[in-house]
């Protein structure tokens, strides 16, 4: 048999995801037959998920460098600058990852070590982490396939809080979204965020110092087992056979945590001693990944030796040993010298062994000037590449083909303000979150000043006596992504920018994670280019920061591609974007809540007649529209800067961005959010029944101020104008319709509750 | 007295609130120091004044919340120290193993008497966030050094726990009022045993149980985390969200504390720290 | 009509069953047992067509049974489930909480759902392996003296306070 037989046959007896010309591009690389270990090692390093094979020269648009960027993508994490604050530069570091195809299968599991693997990406660049998201789209729930799509919410809901809680992270919220298009294929992606002092990042390869001394690695955390071998590969392939492999990991957050805590003491006395090391997590491609990683982007070789990884399974083959996906790893390249100190941080001060029996740190592996990536087992060489090769990425140049969506209008756009906004505050998407966010910790560390809910965007307070605040949202629309990928991808910013704006805070990163459908199909590969096209211009719009000089710099990201359901449909194109913020003095931040009878109500952001995806159209008229919002940079960029002013000068008193429902609907939220003893509500200044004025979803703002503090602003820029009045009656009304909101708060706030969790569906 | 107390915060393995806890006793006037859970011979050396055990998910809540933790060594040292009259805290996970210990209520030395049952909620079951509103029992605000500067006005506190549920035998019902420490309430003192007042459907409302000599407290509610006005949310009814609201235009009132506070201020007032 | 129950196990180690062995053999490493093992127990009461109604329940919430992840089987009592060590002396003890949230909210969403059973409770089941030579009477002795939870140093596995313990008959 020739090698390319050979080839073929491994391929599929190992059930490999790479292409036969991927194979026989190894096979040059060791000039022999790949052993099953290099086999699977690439298998993982050239799949989609890890290699952005697909995606590569198309993410090249994103704007990732400004001013304020440490890292941008590339590492684990992305970092900015945040703030100084007694003599210590700190900055900000933020992930960003999808975890779709295993919580669509494990629900509960797949969202757990979603987060655990965020989190660790974070923990990894020597960050404190500070808080986390989850941006959720789920099926519809009162569909045909309602019964999965509950049933995945409630998982994964149990997940966030079963993991997430425990790890002592605050949860920050995100979004929840339900449409048809994830009946099969839910996306639960996953952001953390963490601070970090500037002088003390970590880095995720073998430092210089290899060169000279002696460098060793350390594999710290739970004993490998075979869960997740083959991890990388299952996440970028259809999801075809639920059964087909243990792939999804078992996550541990009170060994995370203790883990976390142990790692904490080991790199403080790195620091302390200064002592120069590399530090990764162990993701997708387990031991192989990070070992080859650490090695090769240091420019050294590694000898690993299989038989000193401490194993739960007796009996594994070295490449599931070398692959497999345990979780709660961290691999740690430190000088031989210093090693046993570490080991007895974990080892004995953390007790790790004892509290997870076969569990600890142990060295498995040393570092080499021979630019060798080698693997022993049992006296056997198991893998021996050279490590150049482990850098070598492949690209695809991806045929694409657009396929817009036809416009479509409803025939007629009957306007009954109380029964449309009933309709869109009782509709999944309109609904109150609360039911879900109820299953989140969000005030552990103590740092937390708006919880989800409570602003457009949480704020936390994350550095210890500084009063910088920190601002963050995540947003991405479905409805838009099935008509106009272009303006999905530009709004899933522009919303993420409003929602941070609002609490006051100035938008300094974002981050994003692209869900799309197959890449191999030409529609779906048009779908993911205008997705980051869309992303591309309005960051280059909303660079706020530096006042327009640079873009808003995307730091970090993630593709996911086939996300689709057994029969091939695709989700909705979905790109969901996450925008961080910071706000100099946080205790100027403005919430939602309507504050004083009296003040006024400024619309900020003329309407106009663009209804395509909108809640009122799928809410009342049943129809999902064709024209959606345009994104006008240049007006957003001009309100944003208003808005921020306005909070600056402190005459803000509660702001929130129009989106879903337009302007009506943000009213009767800002009214839901008040004290339940200091009620409030809206009179609109004239009889208006214009769907465009009440319910167009054109991105703007409302913002409550006294009459005396709008008269005094001397410019007022001409997409402001005063729509309303606060009141002290708990309602919405104009002078010839009312709503009285005591009659719907009540379904409002359980009704996810209600249908998820209580399965009270009506008849 | 010329040092300030210390306060030892314990760490078990998954606890999660030591520092923020630590942090807030240090606020308070007192020195603050985390103790690992294998940490016995440092702690009993330092012989601390008093003696918190944080939130988190000690062991993950493996078999039941508390339980495992309530059996490491590191207890022992507690355990006596309570016997001998220290102030003794435990917050959410640190009350159920509290409760997991025998120390509270402490009618028999030892013996496990009440349990942190899981919630029951109609129609919900796991872990429950939210701010509820508590009030302190009369006899407890007279003889516990963790109440009594609270006074008898409601205060908000946030909750986040699957277990907080406080359950008696049957037979030791009678007794149960002389435990009594902490009862959830609404914003205007009143106690009802409905959802959301009463969160858990916890037994007579109880937020907190102490024992007799009233030094040892367990209570579900987090006071660390409404330590400062910040951290109320901005929807809170009542005085304590008159004072939250009026934050937004009085940045003097952002830097004060929250009824959290009191707690620890408490304690600092025990010490007869100014 | 009978009552039908089934025990549900993770397909990989419990990690709850890990650390209650562990802790077990720390304070009573005398008597705690070679081998500890932990089903999720679901009892449904009067199901209209027994095991069937239940296979269909099963099959229908995977909240209940996850088949990525757990295996399940019928426990008509003691005997049914087939795990384990075989050589070992195995003795089984069901922990109920007396009040419970999730048995309740089962109920309605399966009576609410046209589910015919009248009611379901939720427990966990423990199963103790202990060394071959060990009586039965010893294995039972021990067992419940590890579960109920007296005092600090006293039991584990249950807080008779607020949780039903209820020993299995062996067959």
């Amino acid at each position: 048999m020739d090698l390319r037989d050979k080839l073929k046959k491994v391929i599929r007896e190992r059930n490999l995801a790479m292409t036969l010309p991927e194979a026989e591009k190894l096979a040059g690389y060791v000039g022999r037959m790949p052993t099953p270990l290099e086999l699977h090692l690439f298998d993982t390093m050239w799949s989609e998920h890890c290699s952005y094979k697909s995606s590569k020269p198309v993410l090249k648009q994103l704007p990732t460098q400004a001013s304020n960027v440490v890292v941008g993508p590339g590492e684990d994490a992305g970092i900015v600058r945040f703030c100084t604050f007694d003599g210590v530069d700190w900055d900000l570091v933020v992930a960003h990852e999808s975890h779709n195809h295993p919580s669509q299968v494990l629900p509960v599991e797949g969202a757990a070590t979603g987060i655990g693997g965020i989190v660790r990406d974070v923990y990894c660049m020597g960050a404190k982490v500070t808080g986390s998201l989850d941006l959720l789209r789920f099926g519809d729930p009162t569909g045909v396939s309602g019964e999965g799509a509950r049933a995945i919410c409630r998982g994964v809901v149990e997940g966030i809080w079963k993991y997430g809680n425990a790890l002592g992270v605050p949860n920050l919220g995100g979004d929840t979204r339900f449409h048809e298009g994830y009946d099969d294929n839910c996306l639960v992606n996953v952001v953390a965020l963490g601070f970090v002092r500037h002088d003390r990042i970590a880095h995720s390869f073998v430092p210089e110092e290899a060169h000279t001394e002696q460098y060793v690695l350390i594999l710290a955390g739970k004993p490998t087992d075979d869960t997740g071998f083959g991890g990388a590969t299952f996440a970028s392939a259809d999801l075809e056979d639920k059964t087909e492999k243990g792939a999804v990991q078992v996550a541990d957050p009170f060994l995370k945590r203790v883990l976390s805590e142990a790692n904490r003491n080991v790199l403080d006395l790195l620091f302390e001693k200064e002592i120069p090391f590399g530090f990764k997590d162990l993701g997708a491609g387990g031991i192989a990944c990070v070992t080859s990683e650490l090695a090769a982007h240091g420019g050294l070789g590694i000898h690993v030796d299989l038989d000193k990884v401490p194993i739960s399974i007796q009996g594994l083959p070295p490449e599931v040993i070398a692959c497999a996906e345990t979780q709660e790893r961290y691999g740690l390249a430190v000088p031989e010298s210093i090693a046993q100190e570490i080991l007895d941080i974990y080892n004995i001060s953390f007790e790790l062994p004892r509290l997870f029996p076969g569990g600890g740190a142990s060295i498995i592996g040393s570092f080499t000037k021979e630019p060798v990536y080698r693997v022993v087992h049992r006296g056997i060489e198991v893998a021996g590449a050279p490590i150049n090769c482990i850098t070598e990425g492949i690209v695809y140049e991806r045929e694409w083909k657009p396929s817009p969506v036809p416009l479509t209008e409803p025939d007629n756009r009957h306007v009954d303000p109380p029964s449309d906004l009933k309709k869109m505050l009782l509709s999944l998407d309109g609904a109150s979150r609360s039911p879900i966010w109820s299953y989140y910790d969000s005030e552990v560390q103590g740092t937390t000043h708006f919880r989800p809910g409570e602003a457009d965007a949480c704020v936390t307070v994350p550095i210890k006596g500084c009063k910088a605040g920190l601002a963050v949202s995540g947003d991405g629309n479905p409805w838009f992504g099935q008509l106009e990928p272009f303006l999905a991808g530009a709004h899933a910013v522009g919303e993420a920018v409003r929602n941070v704006v609002a609490t006051g805070a100035v938008p300094i990163a974002a981050t994003d994670c692209l869900n799309y459908g197959n890449p191999e199909k030409p529609d779906v590969f048009w779908q993911f280019r205008r997705g980051v096209e869309g992303i591309a211009h309005a960051c280059r719009n909303l660079g706020l920061e530096s006042e327009g000089e640079h873009p808003l710099p995307i730091v970090s990201g993630n593709v996911s591609f086939y996300n689709q359901s057994s029969s091939g449909g695709s989700i909705p194109p979905s790109p969901i974007v996450a925008v961080f913020g910071r706000i100099d003095d946080f205790t100027r931040a403005t919430d939602l809540s309507l504050k004083t009878p009296g003040n006024i109500i400024i619309l900020v952001g003329p309407r106009e007649d663009e209804f395509g995806g909108s809640l009122y159209y799928r809410s009342c008229l049943e129809h999902s529209g064709g024209k959606v919002p345009l994104f006008r940079g240049e007006l957003e960029y001009e309100m944003a800067r208003f808005v921020l002013d306005c909070t600056e000068a402190g005459i803000s008193q509660s702001v929130h961005d129009i989106s879903e429902g337009g302007l009506a609907l943000a009213a009767v939220e800002m009214a839901l959010a008040t004290r339940k003893d200091a009620r409030r509500g809206v009179i609109l200044d004239k009889g208006f029944k214009d769907p465009v004025f009440l319910y167009s979803e054109t991105p703007g703002y409302l913002i409550e101020m006294s009459p005396e503090d709008w008269e005094g602003i001397s410019a007022k820029p001409d997409f402001a104008s005063p729509i309303g009045k606060v009141t002290d009656n708990f309602s919405i009304s104009s002078n010839n319709w009312k709503l009285n909101l005591s009659e719907v708060l009540e379904e409002y706030t359980t009704l996810l509750d209600r249908i998820i969790w209580r399965e009270e569906l009506s008849e | 007295m010329t040092s300030r107390p210390l306060v030892a915060v314990l760490q078990f393995p998954g606890s999660n609130c030591e520092y923020e806890t630590a942090s807030v006793v240090r606020e308070s006037g007192m020195d603050a120091a985390i103790y690992r859970w294998n940490q016995c011979k440092e702690l009993s050396d330092s012989d601390p004044d008093a003696f918190i055990l944080p939130g988190g998910f000690s062991f993950q809540d493996r078999v039941r919340a508390g339980a495992v933790a309530a059996k490491e060594e590191i207890m022992d040292l507690v355990f006596n120290k309570a016997q001998s009259g220290k102030p003794v805290l435990g917050i959410c996970n640190g009350a159920q193993i509290l409760a997991e210990s025998g120390l509270v209520p402490g009618w028999e030395n030892g013996r496990i008497e009440s349990a942190l049952a899981a919630n029951h909620i109609h129609g919900r079951s796991g872990y429950l966030s939210r701010w509820v509103f508590l009030r302190v029992k009369k006899r407890a605000l007279r003889i516990s050094p963790w109440l009594q500067m609270i006074g008898s006005n409601p205060i908000p506190v946030p909750i986040a726990h699957a277990e907080g549920r406080f359950v008696f035998a049957e037979k030791d019902s009678h007794r149960v009022r002389e435990c009594t420490a902490l009862a959830y309430c609404d914003e205007n003192g009143t106690e009802t045993s409905d959802y959301p007042v009463n969160p858990n459907g916890s037994f007579m409302n109880l937020a907190g149980i102490m024992n007799r000599e009233g030094n040892v407290l367990a209570m579900m509610p987090h006071p660390e985390r409404a330590f400062w006005m910040w951290q109320i949310p901005p929807w809170i009814p009542g005085t304590w969200g008159d004072r939250r609201t009026s934050m937004n235009h009085d940045p003097a009132m952002a830097a004060s504390k929250g009824p959290g506070a009191l707690f620890f201020r408490s304690l600092a007032n025990h010490f007869m720290i100014p | 009509m009978t009552d039908v129950s089934i025990a549900v196990r993770l397909k990989a180690p419990d990690p709850a069953a890990m650390t209650a062995l562990s802790t077990l053999k720390r304070i009573n490493p005398d008597t705690c047992p070679e081998r500890l093992e932990r089903f999720e127990h679901w009892r449904f009461i009067r199901p209209l067509d027994g095991k069937r109604t239940v296979e269909r329940i099963v099959s229908h919430f995977h909240d209940i049974v996850n088949p990525n992840k757990q295996s399940w089987n019928f426990s008509g009592g003691s005997g049914s489930i087939h795990s384990g060590d075989e050589e070992l002396v195995w003795t089984e003890v069901l922990v109920t909480d007396k009040v419970d949230s999730i048995s309740e909210n089962w109920t309605d969403i399966l009576i609410r759902n046209k589910y015919e059973v009248e009611k379901v409770m939720y427990s966990v089941l423990w199963r103790l392996g202990y060394a071959s030579g060990t009586s039965m009477a010893e294995a039972r002795e021990r067992t419940l003296a590890l579960t109920v939870t007296s005092y600090r140093d006293h039991g584990l596995l249950a807080n008779p306070i607020s949780q039903n313990i209820n020993l299995l008959d062996q067959a």
